[in-house]
């Protein structure tokens, strides 16, 4: 039973988000009695459609820059790679100042309007902290170790395969995390590529000044992220030998 | 059987191996010694090919080792280091089963190498088989990565310092589970330590190191009474001969006693060292010997030690 304790919180927090997003829309008329703000007629959102569109664009993208940034970051550590890390370095250094709603108004013109432009850019955004941690996780690693490998006859691929990854793995997920935060942050403002999900919601809330609307979104989103990043810390410890 | 001939290895122009000639023959336990940085590990290093000679070449039974491809060279050559370097998201079973898997072993086999590995260095299967390297103590470790070199039985042992990190009882201990270890196995061993007890306890012979260059070479007692090599006699220092006692055991020296006196005791498994070093404690001329169990089996006179000294190293009385 103890094992089990800490999926706990994880799990409390999920099902209250799942509860809420299928009864959110029941409970409106419940909640605009307790906000009492006299707004005549307000539009309805169906509020599970939007999350699921929320979730493809946060879930999609960050799933990209895992695979992108993993890539990317073992191509560094090869020997042809090495040539591009200081590129590749100062490049997503400048990339990661740049603000996420311009990344995402500067792809409009490029692919147009609907989701896929959305997770491209934050796909550009997410993609960052993952080839980061790839390439310390992996240099990180104790020298002797390495030299261990070697020594008992490992070659060159198995010793990615059976050392280098397994080791950054915890590096690696915790960069994932950030990531996926990010893009969760991000995906509400996928709105402003048509790209819909629950950032429809805080925009609409905010040009007609309702609370409710607003705060239903915002509900949602930090329970998403609470919960996630719960998730990816248990995964986080569960592959920490050290 | 492992010839260095003329080998030589320099890192950005300073000399770090300086033509080395060096025979370890096939069975010999060959202790490298040397003051930290004199090219010992480097040496070592050269045999794996983790580090490549600049010129002169290294045979193995007669084959120059660039012939093998370096993984089937490393793959069947033992290799342990100091830190241990327990690949630690693998259990101790994955990690000796390492090399059995690089040669493809059949899975049955693997499992029954393990154990019977883990039986050899004085580890409980069972209960230390699934254990992560986090969970072991220092020495625990230690023996694990023993296992983990012995784990193909290659014919050949490289140890780089293996017991460096362990406090003295538990590097007293694997020491000496160790030399009985390799009275069955007969490998060939070559071990770098900067430790003279160490050198003159586990060596059956001893290459000692300076500045890149072999100084001198032959068994401990050959070593203890060189006089030609100034630096070779202060390396050695003046405990030396002390040092030299830990090759004996107490237990082939012990006498039948025949007093009822109360005397200090002394396990029959310690070295004739630290029974010296019991008597000078003690201000004793003899000592009780025990058995594991604490039965006693005799006594061990000061006499024994002096005539060791006196038989074996007859040139210190020529000197006195």
């Amino acid at each position: 039973m103890k094992r089990y304790r800490k999926y706990i919180p994880v799990l409390i927090l999920l099902l209250l988000f799942v509860f809420l997003v299928f009864n959110l829309n029941d409970m409106e008329p419940l909640i605009y009695e307790f906000f009492d703000i006299h707004l005549g007629n307000v539009g309805s959102y169906d509020i599970p459609k939007l999350t699921e569109q929320f979730l493809v664009v946060a879930f999609l993208s960050c799933f990209m820059s895992l695979v992108i940034g993993l890539s990317i970051g073992i191509f560094c550590l090869t020997d042809l790679g090495k040539e591009f890390l200081p590129v590749i370095d100062k490049l997503s250094m400048l990339m990661r100042s740049f603000p996420e709603i311009a990344m995402l108004r500067f792809v409009i013109p490029l692919l147009g309007l609907g989701v896929w432009p959305a997770v491209i850019a934050l796909t550009v955004y997410g993609v960052l902290p993952i080839i980061y941690s790839t390439i310390s996780g992996v240099n990180n690693i104790n020298a002797d170790i390495l030299k261990v490998a070697e020594g008992m006859g490992m070659s060159k691929w198995q010793i990615v395969k059976n050392i280098q990854i397994p080791l950054a793995t915890p590096v690696i997920i915790s960069a994932l995390r950030v990531s996926l935060i990010s893009c969760i942050g991000g995906a509400t403002l996928a709105t402003s590529t048509g790209a819909e999900g629950l950032g429809v919601l805080l925009g609409a809330g905010q040009s007609t000044y309702n609370v409710v609307l607003i705060m239903e979104a915002a509900v949602l989103i930090c329970l998403l992220s609470l919960a996630t990043d719960k998730c990816l810390r248990i995964l986080e410890r569960k592959f920490t030998f050290n | 059987m492992i010839v260095f001939k003329d080998v030589v290895k320099s890192y950005n122009g300073v000399i770090a191996v300086d033509k080395l000639n060096l025979t370890i023959e096939q069975g010999e336990l060959c202790i490298l010694l040397g003051l930290s940085g004199c090219g010992k590990s480097t040496s070592l290093n050269m045999v794996n090919k983790l580090i490549e000679a600049d010129s002169g070449s290294i045979y193995i039974n007669g084959k120059n080792i660039n012939e093998f491809k370096d993984e089937d060279l490393r793959r069947n050559i033992g290799y342990a280091v100091q830190s241990t370097a327990l690949f630690p998201h693998m259990t101790v079973s994955q990690n000796i089963s390492i090399v059995p898997k690089l040669l493809k072993w059949k899975k049955e086999k693997i499992q029954s190498r393990v154990e019977e590995l883990l039986e050899l260095v004085g580890l409980d299967v069972k209960s230390y088989m699934g254990k992560y390297p986090n969970q072991l103590s220092g020495g625990e470790a230690q023996r694990v990565g023993v296992a983990r070199a012995l784990a193909a039985d290659p014919e050949i042992l490289l140890m780089d310092e293996p017991f460096g990190a362990l406090d003295p009882i538990n590097r007293a201990n694997i020491q000496n589970e160790f030399l009985r270890l390799q009275e069955k196995l007969h490998k060939t061993i070559i071990f770098v330590t900067h430790d003279m007890g160490e050198a003159m306890k586990m060596g059956d012979k001893i290459a000692l190191m300076g500045k890149g260059k072999l100084l001198s070479y032959g068994t401990p007692k050959q070593l203890l009474m060189e006089d030609v090599n100034s630096f070779v006699k202060d390396f050695m220092g003046a405990d030396s001969y002390i040092n030299m006692l830990e090759r004996y055991l107490v237990k082939e020296y012990v006498l039948p006693d025949n007093s009822n006196k109360v005397l200090p005791t002394i396990s029959e498994k310690s070295s004739l060292k630290e029974g010296f070093s019991t008597m000078i404690n003690h201000s004793v001329d003899k000592l009780q010997v025990v058995d594991q169990s604490g039965k006693v089996l005799g006594v061990l006179r000061v006499d024994a030690i002096l005539n060791i000294l006196n038989e074996e190293y007859v040139r210190n009385e020529k000197i006195s």
